[in-house]
């Protein structure tokens, strides 16, 4: 529950984030405003749902006898990576949603793919160690053990995965929002 | 002092022509060598100024470069080259409506709209009754957007744009919004904040209201400027051609 959890708050913020602007193209070509502020906000937003969620979950956990790690506090931590990691893609992505039509359907299929090469309906352990290596790559995977370890207690924990989380993020929205500044003042005509 | 100084600006949009702005088609024609990249020049070397009070209108045919200067007046679009340079606070007329969710109340509405234009959050919730009252829509401000009727959206869209005296009046085709008592409330309050000495561009196909409003007039042909002067003179060669 806790991996489809995190995994819907990755792919439909990723999705929505990347939209944001092209949905809002009405105003973005009449009134000027930072177009980046309606990726952020979808980003947001998906945190928000992300929260939410969290108390379903919590209450699952509750009530089948366990009680919430004392590292529950932290999985905040992995929600504000997760919002600053998808809103990095998502200025990056926004810009292709705009100038090409299919890039929607493209990244649903990219983003179906991650979802079965990443263990959240199976434990990694069933996978043999050398793609094992290779999934602990997909930075999903670290968010998924940092999120599951402060929920539970339970599972592999290392501070390399934090590290991991939050240098993917930071690396995300700054090459974001580089990437972003220099292709906006082509894109915006296409609006 | 200009309020508006527009210093040759070019703007280019860079186009690429595979049929159906796919990213697919786009990998096809790149691996068989097919993707072609072509700029199209929308405007060329345009310059003007307009001082406070004046009422500059832009002339020309479809396709001629006049939404895309408005659009680099009002700071959406950056141009390739050159400068744009606007003094003062903006009111957007381009399009009464756009940005307006139809999930949103009229009064959240007003407040998101006003928002993007840079007002206070504090004065527009102060005003929004004002703003409900004016546009005669009282009774549905608290109502989604959805259930207002589209002559009602566009009278509030044009409450709000015009709420606040601004330096600068950005204005595409002449407005007729609602019925015939709201149009010419609406033809006052243009009038008033033209008068107040706020810069106004204005983008129109109606000669009549350029001859009427205009203290310039500016026609522009395939992106570049044809001719600038009185509004007469101007007119009589646009429709000469």
């Amino acid at each position: 529950m806790s991996g489809i959890l995190l995994n819907a708050f990755w792919g439909q913020g990723l999705v929505s984030s990347a939209e944001a602007i092209q949905s809002n193209s009405a105003v973005l070509t009449k009134v000027a405003v930072p177009p980046q502020i309606f990726t952020l906000a979808a980003a947001i937003s998906a945190s928000l749902n992300f929260a939410i969620g969290l108390i379903p979950l919590t209450l699952v956990v509750i009530i089948s006898g366990s009680l919430p790690a004392v590292s529950f506090p932290l999985i905040f931590l992995v929600g504000l990576a997760m919002a600053i990691f998808i809103s990095g893609l998502a200025l990056m992505l926004s810009v292709l949603y705009i100038r090409f039509d299919d890039t929607k359907n493209i990244i649903g299929v990219l983003l179906l793919i991650q979802m079965y090469t990443t263990p959240i309906f199976y434990p990694i352990s069933i996978l043999d160690p050398d793609i094992q290596q290779i999934v602990r790559l997909n930075p999903i995977n670290s968010f998924l053990e940092c999120f599951r370890w402060s929920l539970t207690g339970l599972g592999p924990n290392s501070i390399l995965n934090w590290m991991y989380i939050f240098l993917v993020s930071i690396l995300s929205f700054t090459v974001g929002v580089k990437v972003f500044k220099k292709f906006w003042p082509r894109t915006v005509a296409m609006l | 002092m200009a309020v508006i100084e527009v210093k040759n600006v070019h703007v280019t949009y860079r186009v690429l022509m595979n049929k159906s702005g796919s990213l697919k088609e786009l990998f096809r024609d790149a691996i068989k060598g097919k993707a072609r990249v072509i700029d199209y020049v929308a405007l060329q070397d345009v310059s003007f100024s307009v001082d406070k009070g004046e009422v500059v209108a832009i002339l020309g045919r479809n396709g001629a470069g006049k939404s895309t200067l408005l659009k680099v007046l009002a700071g959406v679009l950056p141009p390739t080259k050159g400068e744009s340079k606007v003094n003062g606070k903006i009111a957007p007329m381009i399009e009464l409506g756009a940005g307006f969710h139809p999930e949103m109340t009229g009064s959240e509405n007003v407040l998101f709209y006003s928002v993007l234009m840079g007002r206070e959050v504090k004065s527009v919730r102060e005003r929004t009754s004002t703003i409900g009252e004016w546009a005669g829509v009282t009774d549905h401000m608290d109502f989604p957007l959805r259930t207002f009727s589209s002559g009602m959206i566009a009278r509030l869209a044009f409450a709000t744009a015009t709420d606040e005296q601004t330096e600068v009046l950005l204005v595409d085709e002449i407005l007729s919004v609602g019925d015939a008592d709201f149009q010419e409330k609406s033809k006052a309050r243009m009038h008033e904040l033209m008068n107040s000495g706020a810069a106004v561009v204005l983008v129109s196909h109606d000669m009549r209201a350029v001859l009427e409003l205009a203290t310039r007039a500016i026609w522009l042909e395939n992106g570049h400027v044809k001719m600038i002067g009185n509004p007469e003179e101007v007119v009589a060669a646009y429709e000469a051609n």
